[in-house]
């Protein structure tokens, strides 16, 4: 086999070096030739970064004698990228220090004053490498640490308590009494009391949480059980009697947190980011002064000030338009795909992309005064609400709560004359032992694992109540554009039959700069065609472009014609003589009629929503096999939102560019692309890697889950049914409780283990 | 029965010594990154790479 020359990691194709890192170290340490020599050390893609304005939102130090960022890096392989990272200081100047963190991806530089982000990331780029300069609040960064220090704290201490009780518990299962018996059951409760109060907290608080809004949850049943057994336990203990229950109540409870914090680990933990700046953050916009203008970042542009957007830039306030007219991509917000034509003094709202040349803009807001930031903050809020479902497992615990509890006064009432107070023992046994372990333990690592199957698969699933919210629903609901279909169009036909390359390439040369999705697809048709070096092309905006060229006038116009079956219609002209005509529909997806049969297949009702007109709508719903009467046409983003509201429960797929609201407001929400972190934060289930044929994949992923976890309860119920009834019959005991714990986790585990691994 | 007393003893200091580091290892953020460090330690020398160029150049 074949190893890396530096690192002797296993290299394919009979490369030298595994990775361009080992390269670039190897040259170091045998040559002295410094990683960064003859690499170009500015890009223009990055020059922005430069700009101080632009810089400081990532800046999250706050002593100004040094800066510090950290980025998201792509492109690591193996441990020569960590060294060659950290080693930042030793060939690039003014650099204090560089850590990487391999695990989370993330490279934390401290610079002196003078050093540049925008340098530093070319810089990063010339070694090999993707950065992304990640701009989080410092604060809550650390509150998520010391949460997560704060679980392992507790399970490390439980796991303590529970070995130690269970090496005390031993001898005296074994027959262990007198003085020496006394002295361990009292070592058990003194050791038992870390736990009760420190490790078990969690499970209080969430208890109480529940009692609040009057709801039982498992936690509730935990914490019953957990205190019954402590009290019976310890009043057992200092009346002299066996029935001493620390050792099964701290392994019970050690297991719990332990598959709680799996669980944790792997949901995703970018969250709470703020879908708004994570739009506008990259980008340096110019505002024109008496001067001339300047750069700033989007949170420093006031109202009244003008703006010059570029070209395929994003907007970040409501804003008029001052230049004459220029064609906006409106996608964000409408979910309409074709560009809208502004002229001087329309109103262009925030979230808008400019198609055409650079274009003056009159601010009206800043931007978290805008529309579209109050649109996102209601998507903040509603975030909190959609965590808050009753899942199986709640459901159940209410129900095994309030049958073990009426259970338990019943056999109380009608025995306490015969059996005084044994009555009352049996009763906290049956408590005691009647906390299905299944309920607490089963379905989180049933849940932890399906998350750890779906992330290894390419799903960022965003909590576990997906699983069980999917299994229950019956309808699914495309977004068109974007889902169904590419955004860019394809040439489908053109007459006359054969375009002269001539032609081609002058039609090409005209549409050069252009962003139109008509041109996008020009271009990918006919990309192996030259382009024509055609010079002031005029763009008669929403129109089409125009230029001349050898003497000749050339254009290329929408036409007025309909070019039928739902195509569009784009005319070339010579001369203004009409030559060629060009068809374009929208690019289906390869497989979504597949998709839509399987959805059939599986009884579930197919709707499409879309903001496109009617009669091209329908042609493509025809196409892939959806029926016109489930077709909602001409939708805006706010009644995309409330068409989801009237339909719900449904599964809504959408992608995160244009369909944020509807992904938030569905039951469940699938995105298959959009920015990561935004989408992430609105959709469920996200894809970016992955074709439709991923929701079939998660919606068995869910079933296989959902019945993992029915099987799990029923047999915890049936185990529990028994052990409750051998409890009020007066055979349990602390031996026999320390064997039927562990057994039905056991059982339980392993069959989540073996259906799920 | 006093030697079992004395070894209980031992093993409840001992056992409080294991929670205890592991509580101070933990909140002194050991724990933070698990897979970098064991990266960190392949590490060649790359100052005998450059000092061997000088000494050529010398």
């Amino acid at each position: 086999m074949e190893v890396c020359a530096y690192c002797r990691a296993p290299v394919s194709n009979g490369a030298k070096f595994c990775c361009q890192s080992c390269e670039l170290l190897s040259a170091w340490v045998t040559d002295g030739v410094s990683p960064l020599a003859s690499k170009k050390l500015t890009s223009s893609q990055w020059d922005k970064f430069n700009l101080i304005e632009l810089e400081s939102q990532f800046n999250s130090s706050t002593c100004p004698l040094f800066k510090k960022f950290r980025f998201y890096i792509e492109g690591l392989q193996c441990s020569s990228c960590v060294h060659l990272l950290e080693d930042f200081p030793l060939y690039f100047s003014g650099i204090v220090s560089s850590k990487l963190n391999y695990s989370q991806r993330t490279l934390e530089v401290q610079t002196k004053p003078e050093v540049k982000l925008g340098d530093l990331c070319a810089a990063i780029v010339s070694l090999g490498y993707e950065p992304t300069p990640l701009n989080e609040t410092a604060d809550y960064d650390k509150a998520q640490q010391l949460e997560q220090r704060n679980e392992l704290k507790r399970i490390g201490v439980a796991g303590a308590v529970a070995g130690n009780a269970m090496l005390f518990a031993v001898p005296i299962y074994a027959g262990l009494d007198g003085s020496l018996g006394l002295i361990f059951k009292w070592i058990m409760f003194f050791t038992f009391l870390p736990l009760m109060f420190y490790s078990a907290v969690p499970f209080y608080k969430k208890a109480w949480g529940s009692l609040l809004i009057r709801r039982i949850n498992v936690d509730m049943m935990i914490t019953v059980a957990l205190w019954a057994g402590f009290i019976f336990s310890t009043y057992s203990l200092v009346m002299g009697s066996d029935d001493i229950y620390f050792d099964s109540s701290a392994s019970f409870i050690f297991l719990i947190l332990l598959t709680r914090y799996f669980l944790r680990q792997h949901q995703d933990k970018l969250l709470r980011k703020n879908i708004f700046d994570d739009l506008f953050v990259n980008s340096a916009y110019e505002i024109l002064d008496q001067k001339g203008s300047h750069y700033t970042n989007f949170k420093d542009i006031n109202p009244n000030q003008l703006l010059m957007l570029k070209r395929n830039q994003l907007l970040p306030c409501d804003s008029y338009l001052d230049s004459s007219s220029a064609t906006f991509d409106l996608s964000f917000l409408t979910g309409e795909v074709y560009p809208q034509i502004k002229h001087v003094g329309d109103a262009v709202p925030a979230g808008s992309r400019l198609l055409s040349v650079d274009a003056r803009l009159y601010i009206t807001s800043t931007a978290t005064h805008s529309n579209l930031a109050q649109a996102l903050n209601t998507i903040d809020t509603n975030v909190k609400d959609k965590n808050t479902i009753q899942t199986l497992s709640d459901v159940v615990a209410h129900r095994l709560t309030l049958v073990v509890f009426s259970l338990a006064a019943l056999f109380f009432i009608f025995t306490y004359q015969t059996l005084g107070f044994e009555a009352f023992k049996r009763c906290l046994a049956l408590i005691t032992i009647a906390c299905p372990c299944a309920v607490a333990f089963g379905t989180p690592l049933a849940f932890s694992m399906g998350l750890k199957k779906a992330a290894k698969h390419g799903f960022f699933v965003r909590t576990e109540s997906v699983f069980e919210k999917l299994a229950q629903i019956k309808k699914v609901i495309f977004d068109k554009t974007g889902t169904l279909t590419s955004s860019q169009f394809k040439l489908v036909n053109n007459f006359p039959e054969n375009i002269s390359a001539e032609n081609k390439s002058i039609i090409l040369g005209l549409e050069k700069a252009s962003l139109h999705p008509l041109a996008l697809g020009l271009k990918e048709s006919w990309s192996d065609a030259d382009i024509a070096d055609i010079k002031d092309v005029k763009e008669e905006v929403g129109n089409g472009v125009e230029a001349y060229y050898n003497g000749h006038h050339y254009q290329l116009k929408k036409s007025i014609e309909d070019g039928g079956n739902g195509a569009i219609q784009a005319d070339f002209s010579i001369d203004g003589k009409r030559s060629n005509y060009l068809f374009f529909t929208e690019n289906l997806r390869q497989e979504a009629t597949d998709v839509v049969n399987e959805f059939y297949k599986l009884n579930f009702d197919v709707k499409m929503l879309t903001g496109d007109k009617r009669v091209r709508a329908v042609e493509t719903a025809k196409k892939i096999g959806i029926r016109p009467n489930f077709v909602f046409a001409e939708q805006s983003a706010q009644s995309k939102k409330q068409i989801i509201e009237q339909e719900n429960p449904c599964l809504f797929v959408g992608d995160g560019l244009n369909d944020l609201q509807a992904l938030n407001q569905a039951y469940v929400s699938f995105a298959i692309r959009g920015s990561f972190e935004s989408t992430l934060q609105v959709s469920d289930v996200y894809a970016p890697q992955k074709d439709l044929h991923a929701l079939l994949e998660i919606i068995n992923l869910s079933k296989n889950i959902q019945s993992t976890v029915k099987i799990n309860l029923l047999f915890a119920i049936f185990y529990n049914t028994i052990g409750g009834l051998l409890a009020l019959a007066g055979y349990i005991n602390p031996l026999v409780a320390a064997v039927l714990m562990p057994v039905s986790s056991f059982l339980i585990t392993s069959h989540t283990v073996w259906r799920l691994k | 029965m006093s030697t079992i007393l004395f070894m209980v003893a031992v093993a409840l200091i001992l056992s409080i010594t294991f929670v205890v580091s592991y509580l101070w290892a933990l909140s002194s953020g050991q724990f933070n990154d698990l897979d970098t460090p064991a990266l960190r330690i392949l590490k060649d020398d790359i100052l005998k790479g450059t000092e061997r160029k000088n000494h050529e150049q010398q």
